[in-house]
């Protein structure tokens, strides 16, 4: 994809999101409203950065995703899988012998997980990346 | 491994920017090769190793493992 195509992309998400957050808050739950007008503004802006970063990179004729990339991606990819297996195995066999049972809300509750994959994710690859 | 990157682009006055370019990859993983953090694949050390003149033997210097 070329970097107008990436903006327009990124634009029309950040509307849509944004569109959602003042349909929330005219709904009456302005703490949620605000919050996903809020976080779609600081991923459009770090995405934004990141993308004009890349292209720079790319006219310098440097390759942003080259081969360490490549290695760094896979072995955190890895890494969290494995993490998240464990972690969720560790959840179920201790939830299940000595937990209570919940009602969860399924949203909430993927929302949260997927949350700390994305955390994991990002934990691993920093350390991958100041490794090699 | 252990390799002479460093010392060979040194000589010929050539940037880590400049060495990213001339084989196609990020100043990144010029200084993660150079730093030996990082070992590239063989098309990598031959591309560095083309770019120099030389052989790979002559840049990347392989230690058996213990």
């Amino acid at each position: 994809m070329n970097f107008r195509r990436n903006i327009t992309a990124i634009a029309v998400t950040l509307l849509i999101l944004i569109g959602m957050g003042i349909w929330l808050i005219s709904q009456g739950n302005i703490a949620f409203g605000s919050s996903m007008i809020g976080a779609a503004i600081g991923v459009g802006l770090v995405r934004y950065i990141e993308m004009k970063k890349i292209r720079e990179m790319q006219a310098k004729g440097l390759n942003p995703y080259d081969e360490r990339i490549v290695f760094i991606t896979g072995k955190a990819s890895h890494l969290t899988l494995t993490i998240s297996i464990l972690l969720a195995a560790g959840f179920i066999l201790i939830g299940s012998v000595f937990g209570p049972e919940l009602q969860v809300n399924p949203y909430n509750f993927l929302g949260f997980c997927l949350a700390v994959l994305i955390l994991i994710y990002v934990a691993v690859y920093y350390r991958y990346s100041k490794d090699n | 491994m252990k390799n002479r990157l460093r010392q060979l682009r040194e000589e010929r006055n050539l940037t880590q920017e400049d060495l990213a370019i001339l084989v196609g990859v990020s100043r990144q993983t010029i200084i993660s090769v150079e730093k030996e953090k990082y070992n590239p694949s063989l098309v990598l050390a031959f591309q560095l190793a083309n770019s120099f003149g030389l052989k790979i033997e002559d840049i990347f210097i392989f230690e058996e493992m213990e």
